[in-house]
């Protein structure tokens, strides 16, 4: 697998535990929803993250949610710009299908930091139609919110009353009348994922309707 | 995601695999790469690569080596896969037909970027297969095809004479270490191989975490699907940006649970430390 050195440009703070950390671009390819692995020169140590940005941005985003005892989380969040790191990659098959691209209608649902590939795909392909589901505890996590039409965002939060929809993303969907013929793209923590699929070939959406992505 | 670990336990005294050597194992690495083809053997850093190539056997991998899955516990790189090259049945068959084999195990990558989930491809391999090497006995290791009948049908029509879909894991493990897969979904992959009438197979590994419970009911769930045939060995940490060991079984307790499983009605039961999906698997042919 290829690995490169990236330059550190910025660290944008979002939130006291999220930030966003940007890189410069240099010659790297990917397809929107691909992730990477970010490792500390030098050292093997790495971590995968999805990749924040979109194809046409002259820069590299990951969104990162600094793990209290996570080490290597509290490290990027403390570098300054002009630090390198490496990144191998990209890889991954979360990637828009054709018939989403070129069109067809479909949901994401994501929760917490998973908005990551959904966001990369908003800036990539401006013209989907999609919604967009974000569950997350606070509204101040809504990553990326300005990247999406407003009509087309719906955030569910389930620690105060401040989103579209007060309570988790799962409560929401369970609520909701679903359309089988959508694509659905799931992206979040395991449980959040198996939750949620289940909820959905309840609401009779075929397996071949539900994409994934597992942030572990 | 998780944090990639870099420092790794020493293994026991009952998991020392051969090294990968001798002059079979030259032979079949020779023809893997002058044929163009993936074996799980290499791409899925099995530990007794070195004693199957040297016996003169590969567990070939079709469709490519990326899988559009992400399972946390597999080596196979997870990407946008290439293009599908229908010539690779035939240099399967050829490669087959030059090593002689009497028995041959196929898997493939998940292709959910496929309409068909790779399945008319899985048919024409096996068709090819048996084309050229009529005398040789073939099992498959098949994707879950999203449980979708039709599709597991195509592989039932051509005929192979063991089809396996693996398990992996017990069921509450299975969203952290299987990615898209479901529980209930490769259940009824099996149940669909098992009312063909086909000889229905299953692995798992163990050492992620489950508990002994768990794993009985796993084999009271792959009985209830019809499954005749179950392997069990230990998960081994193929890098270090997959799931770590929880726990290294002991041989005592593997041979536990090839009991448990025979009590349960399995005609074969395959479970030791190394024990891999396609371990002892021409016997299976017969379950």
């Amino acid at each position: 697998m290829k690995r490169q050195k990236h330059t550190v440009q910025q660290i944008i703070n979002l939130t006291p535990e999220t930030f966003i950390i940007r890189l410069d671009r240099g010659n790297f390819r990917f397809e929107p929803g691909q992730y990477v692995i970010i490792r500390i020169p030098g050292q093997n140590k790495g971590r995968e993250y999805s990749i924040f940005s979109g194809v046409n941005d002259n820069y590299l985003d990951f969104l990162i949610r600094e793990i209290p005892e996570g080490e290597f989380s509290r490290y990027l969040r403390h570098l300054l710009p002009g630090s390198e790191l490496d990144i191998e990659g990209p890889k991954g098959y979360f990637v828009l299908d054709e018939k989403t691209k070129s069109g067809h209608k479909a949901l994401f649902i994501a929760t917490g930091t998973g908005i990551s590939p959904f966001h990369s795909y908003a800036r990539s392909f401006p013209d989907l139609h999609i919604k967009v589901i974000h569950g997350v505890h606070f509204d101040d996590e809504a990553y990326g919110r300005g990247s999406f039409d407003n009509g087309n965002y719906f955030l569910c939060t389930s620690r105060v009353d401040k989103g579209d929809y007060f309570g988790r993303v799962s409560y929401y969907l369970k609520a909701s009348e679903l359309d089988p013929k959508m694509i659905y793209y799931l992206c979040g923590n395991s449980s959040m994922i198996d939750e949620v699929t289940t909820i959905l070939e309840s609401k009779g959406v075929p397996a071949e309707h539900i994409r994934t992505e597992v942030f572990f | 995601m998780a944090e990639l670990r870099t420092e790794r336990e020493r293994l026991p005294r009952w998991m020392k695999a051969q090294l990968p050597s001798g002059e079979n194992y030259s032979k079949v690495k020779r023809l893997i790469a002058d044929h163009r083809l993936h074996t799980i053997c290499t791409s899925g850093n099995c530990p007794n690569k070195g004693e199957c190539w040297n016996a003169g056997t590969a567990s070939f991998m079709i469709l490519g080596d990326k899988c559009t899955r992400n399972c946390r516990f597999c080596y196979v790189q997870n990407d946008v896969p290439d293009p599908v090259d229908w010539m690779e049945p035939l240099r399967l068959a050829k490669t087959i037909q030059t090593l002689g084999l009497k028995h041959c195990v196929i898997t493939s990558v998940t292709r959910d970027d496929l309409e068909d989930g790779g399945a008319e491809f899985w048919a024409t391999t096996i068709r090819k297969i048996k084309e050229l090497n009529p005398e040789t006995t073939i099992e498959t290791l098949i994707p879950d095809f999203n449980a979708n009948p039709e599709l597991i049908q195509k592989v039932i029509d051509a005929r192979p004479d063991v089809i396996s879909h693996n398990m992996e894991t017990v069921r509450r493990l299975t969203p952290k270490v299987r990615s898209t897969a479901r529980y209930d979904r490769s259940l009824k992959t099996i149940s669909i191989i098992a009312s063909a009438g086909i000889v229905a197979k299953s692995g798992i590994m163990v050492g992620l975490g489950e508990t002994e419970s768990e794993v009985l009911q796993t084999m009271d769930d792959l009985r209830q699907a019809g499954c005749k045939v179950l392997t069990v060995g230990q998960y081994l940490q193929p890098d270090s940006n997959l799931l770590p060991v929880q726990e290294y079984i002991t041989p005592e307790l593997f041979e536990q649970y090839r009991m448990e499983g025979m009590k349960r009605g399995f005609s074969y039961v395959e479970s030791s430390p190394l024990v891999r999906s396609s371990y002892h698997a021409e016997r299976h042919v017969k379950a």
